[in-house]
C-alpha cells in the first residue's frame, strides 16, 4: 500500500505539465507555422521493371494484367539422354487459385536482373513482348495442390531444342482467367521450382533447383488513360508529384510533413497494398520515368482499403521535406527538391491499381509543422 | 521500500530539473554545499568554500554532499513541482607542516537545471517542453596558512567548468513529440578567492574575496534535420564576490552566526556589453545549540536577490527576485569515521505572479578521526 501510494505521489507530479514558468524563456522561443500545399507538378508513368528479386512468380490474365513466368535450371548437358526414364517439372503454387498453363523453350538468352516483359536483358529487346520461345509445348497442367508434378517433353526434343531449356531456361504460359502465383527461387529450398530427372537403369533421381527466375508481366493498354494518376506494382506505375517548399525558412526544424490523398483502389488481389514515398534525386522534368529515387523510402506503409472507400492515406515524410529545405543554394531555391515518387513497395508484391485523385477533397496535400530555431540564453 | 526509494530518485534525478528561476543568466547561485554551513542559513565566508577559514585542522578532512530537492512552482493558479537528486560537492582538506593546510575540492557554482512546459496556443495545439541540465563547476586547489593559532590566510584557485544542454521539443497538431533543438553549452574560466579569519574559542570572523573573473561560453545550437550547426562564443564578465561572516558563542552550549555576500555585478557584462544584471546581496543568520555533546541542532535563516530579473506577465516587464530561506539542520556522529551531517531547508522564492517553494535536503559525509574531540569552529 505504501509503495501505491509513493508511486501514485510520482506519478501526479511527473504528469503535471502545467505551464509554470514558461514565460521565464521569452524572446527565446523561436515562431512555429504550419502551411497546407498542393502539388505545384504532377505527373504518373508507367515503366517495367525486372521483377526477379521477388520470392514468387505470378502467371495469369484478366482484364488489366497478363503474366507469364520465366525459368532456368541448371541442367547440364551430359545427361544420358538414353537412360532417361521421365523428367518432370515440380512446380509449388502459394495459393489455391487453379491456373492451367502450358510450358515453352525459351529462345532467347536473357538476364533476370533486367528481365521484362520487353526487355531480355538490359540492352536487348525480347523479339516478341512478353519473352521469346520454341513454338512446341513441352509440358502442361493446371496449377493445383501444394506441389505439382509435371511431365516434361524433355528426351524425345531436339538437340538444339534441349539445349535451348538448358540455356535459356522455359516460359510459362497462362490459358485461364485469374492470376496465380508459384513459389520462386527467392523462397525456401523446398518450394523453389526444380526438375526431377528419373532414369531407367536403377540410378537414383536427380533433382535440379531452378537458380533465376522472374515474372513478365503486362498491363493491357486500355486499363491506363491519359493524364491517370495511378500507383501499382508489377508493370510499376508510379506517381511522381512536386511542392514548393521554398517559403519555408532555412533554419526550420520540420516538426512534421505529412503527405495525404484519398486514393481510389481500382483493382487488387491482395487486402493491403504496400505502399512507399521515395524522394527524386533528379530532375523528373529532364529525366522523366527515368529519373533516379533514393532507394531508401522515405515514408512507408500498408494500405488496407476500407469498405466505405472513404479512408485517406498519411504518410510521414518529415525527413525528405526537412532534407528539402535545409538546401539551398545561395539564391535560396531548394536544390535537393526534385519531388518525390508515391509508388508501390516492393514493385513485385501481388498486383493492385491505385488511382490519385488530382483535385478535389481527396487530392494529394502537403501539411507542413515547422519551428525555428530558439535564441540563446544569453543575448 | 528500498527498491521504491531508488526508483523515485532515480526518476527525480533524471527526469526533472531544479527550480523555475534557473533559466535566466547563468542559472541559480549555488550557495555553499555543505550541511553544516547549510543548518545556519549558508554563510559563505564561514564555510569550507573560504580557503581562510582552516585555522585549526589536526587530521585530513574530506566531505562529500549530496543534494535532494523538490520544487514547486505556482503561477497564475497553476502549480507544478520538479526535482532533482544529485551530488552537491566534494572537498579536502590536508595539514601541512609549518601549520599549513593544502585544500581540494570541486564544488557547484550555478545550475542551470530546469524543466517547463508552454501552455498551448490558442489558434493551435502546439505546445513546447523545454528542459535543461547542467551547471557551472569549480575544480578549486589551494594553499592555507593558520598563524597563531588564531588567524588564517588562504587562497585558492579555482578553474571553472562545465556545461548544460538545452532540449527543445515541440508537439505538433497531431500530438506527436519531436526534439527540434539542442542548444549545448560549454564554459570555461579561472579565478582566485582569498580568505581570511579570526577565531577564538567564543568569537570568530571571516571574509571571502574573489576578484572579477571571465568566463567564456561556447555555445553549439544543432537545429534537428537541419545541416549546419550554429556555433558562437559568448565572453561572460563577473565582477567580484565579497562575503563576511562572524559568530559567537554566548555559551558553551550556544552560537549564533551572521553573514553577509555581496555582488555587485550590475557591471557584468556580455560580449563587453552590460549584461543588465543587479547587484545582489545575501544575509543569513543561524544559530547551533549542543543539544547533547554530540547531536547539535542548528537552524538559520537567509534572505537574497537575484543578480538577474524574472520575466512578468506584462510583455515588457521584469521584476526582481527574493528568495527566503529558513534552515534546520543536526549532526549524527559516525564512530571512527567523522560525521553524517543533514540540513533541510525551506525556500520561498518570489518575482511577480511566479512563486517557488523549494524543500532541500541535504547530506554531507565528513570523515574526521578528530570528531570526538571537536571544538567549536564556525562554517565546517
Amino acid at each position: 500500500m505504501r509503495r501505491l501510494v509513493w508511486f501514485s505521489l510520482l506519478g501526479l507530479v511527473a504528469c503535471n505539465t502545467a505551464p509554470v514558468g514558461f514565460d521565464q524563456l521569452r524572446g527565446r522561443i523561436p515562431a512555429a507555422q504550419d502551411t497546407i500545399m498542393a502539388p505545384d507538378s504532377i505527373a504518373s508513368y508507367a515503366r517495367y521493371v525486372p521483377l526477379s528479386p521477388a520470392d514468387r512468380l505470378f502467371l495469369g490474365r484478366d482484364s488489366y494484367y497478363v503474366a507469364r513466368a520465366l525459368i532456368r535450371f541448371p541442367l547440364p548437358d551430359t545427361l544420358g539422354i538414353d537412360t532417361i526414364a521421365s523428367v518432370q517439372l515440380v512446380l509449388h503454387p502459394v495459393d489455391s487459385t487453379r491456373m492451367s498453363f502450358v510450358c515453352r523453350p525459351c529462345s532467347t538468352a536473357w538476364d533476370s536482373a533486367y528481365a521484362t516483359w520487353l526487355m531480355a536483358d538490359d540492352a536487348i529487346h525480347w523479339y516478341s513482348p512478353g519473352g521469346d520461345f520454341w513454338p512446341d509445348s513441352i509440358a502442361g497442367s493446371v496449377l493445383t495442390g501444394d506441389t505439382l508434378k509435371v511431365d516434361l517433353r524433355y528426351a524425345e526434343l531436339d538437340s538444339t531444342v534441349r539445349a535451348a531449356i538448358r540455356q535459356q531456361g522455359m516460359l510459362l504460359f497462362p490459358r485461364d482467367t485469374g492470376l496465380a502465383a508459384i513459389w520462386s527461387v527467392g523462397a525456401s529450398a523446398s518450394l523453389k521450382p526444380s526438375i526431377r530427372v528419373n532414369y531407367r537403369s536403377g540410378k537414383n533421381p536427380q533433382t535440379f533447383t531452378a537458380t533465376v527466375a522472374t515474372t513478365l508481366i503486362d498491363t493491357l493498354p486500355n486499363t491506363i488513360r491519359s493524364g491517370d494518376l495511378l500507383i501499382g506494382p508489377g508493370v510499376a506505375l508510379r506517381t511522381w508529384m512536386r511542392f514548393r517548399v521554398d517559403s519555408i525558412p532555412e533554419a526550420a526544424t520540420i516538426a512534421s510533413a505529412e503527405l495525404e490523398f484519398r486514393p481510389d483502389v481500382e483493382y487488387r488481389r491482395s487486402d493491403s497494398l504496400p505502399l512507399a514515398v521515395h524522394g527524386l534525386a533528379q530532375s523528373f522534368a529532364d529525366k522523366g520515368a527515368y529519373a533516379l529515387y533514393d532507394p531508401l523510402a522515405a515514408a512507408s506503409l500498408y494500405y488496407v482499403p476500407a469498405s466505405d472507400t472513404d479512408s485517406i492515406i498519411h504518410m510521414d515524410i518529415r525527413g525528405l521535406v526537412q532534407s528539402w529545405t535545409s538546401n539551398r543554394d545561395s539564391t535560396g531555391r531548394d536544390t535537393a527538391n526534385y519531388g518525390l515518387l508515391i509508388m508501390a513497395e516492393p514493385e513485385w508484391s501481388k498486383p493492385f491499381r491505385i488511382r490519385v485523385p488530382r483535385t478535389g477533397p481527396g487530392a494529394p496535400r502537403l501539411t507542413i509543422e515547422y519551428v525555428m530555431p530558439p535564441e540563446d540564453r544569453f543575448r | 521500500m528500498k527498491k521504491t526509494a531508488t526508483i523515485i530518485l532515480a526518476t527525480l534525478a533524471f527526469g526533472w530539473g531544479q527550480s523555475f528561476f534557473n533559466m535566466r543568466g547563468l542559472g541559480g547561485i549555488v550557495p555553499p554545499a555543505d550541511a553544516r554551513t547549510t543548518g545556519l542559513g549558508s554563510p559563505c565566508a564561514l564555510s569550507p568554500l573560504n580557503p581562510g577559514i582552516w585555522v585549526t585542522l589536526n587530521q585530513t578532512s574530506l566531505a562529500a554532499s549530496g543534494l535532494a530537492g523538490i520544487a514547486v512552482g505556482t503561477q497564475s493558479g497553476s502549480s507544478r513541482a520538479v526535482g532533482t537528486v544529485r551530488p552537491a560537492s566534494a572537498a579536502v582538506a590536508a595539514p601541512l607542516p609549518l601549520q599549513c593546510r593544502a585544500l581540494l575540492g570541486i564544488d557547484d557554482r550555478f545550475n542551470q537545471d530546469f524543466d517547463v512546459w508552454s501552455e498551448s496556443l490558442p489558434d493551435t495545439a502546439y505546445r513546447r517542453h523545454v528542459y535543461s541540465h547542467g551547471g557551472i563547476h569549480a575544480l578549486r586547489a589551494g594553499i592555507a596558512k593558520s598563524l597563531l593559532g588564531r588567524f588564517c590566510l588562504g587562497l585558492d584557485y579555482s578553474h571553472l567548468l562545465g556545461g548544460s544542454k538545452e532540449e527543445w521539443r515541440f508537439e505538433g497538431n497531431s500530438g506527436a513529440y519531436s526534439t527540434t533543438d539542442t542548444i549545448e553549452t560549454d564554459y570555461a574560466g579561472n579565478t582566485f578567492q582569498a580568505g581570511a579569519s579570526f577565531q577564538t574559542s567564543r568569537f570568530s570572523i571571516a571574509a571571502l574575496y574573489e576578484p572579477a573573473m571571465t568566463l567564456t561560453a561556447h555555445r553549439l545550437k544543432h537545429v534537428h534535420g537541419v545541416v549546419a550547426d550554429s556555433v558562437r562564443t559568448y565572453r561572460i564578465r563577473l565582477p567580484n564576490v565579497m562575503a563576511f561572516g562572524g559568530g559567537v558563542e554566548p555559551t558553551d552550549k550556544l552560537g549564533l552566526s551572521l553573514g553577509l555576500d555581496l555582488r555587485p555585478w550590475a557591471g557584468a557584462t556580455l560580449d563587453d556589453v552590460d549584461a543588465g544584471y543587479r547587484n545582489t546581496w545575501r544575509i543569513s543568520a543561524g544559530a547551533e545549540y549542543q543539544l547533547s555533546p554530540e547531536y547539535p541542532l542548528r537552524i538559520g535563516y537567509s534572505r537574497q536577490t537575484y543578480y538577474f530579473d524574472a520575466l512578468t506577465s506584462d510583455p515588457t516587464g521584469t521584476a526582481a527576485i527574493t528568495e527566503d530561506g529558513l534552515y534546520v539542520g543536526t549532526s549524527i556522529p559516525v564512530p571512527k569515521f567523522g560525521s553524517l551531517d543533514l540540513s533541510g531547508s525551506v525556500l520561498l522564492r518570489r518575482a511577480d505572479d511566479l512563486t517557488e517553494v523549494a524543500g532541500r535536503l541535504m547530506l554531507t559525509l565528513s570523515y574526521r578521526e578528530t570528531w570526538a574531540r571537536r571544538t567549536r569552529r564556525w562554517g565546517y
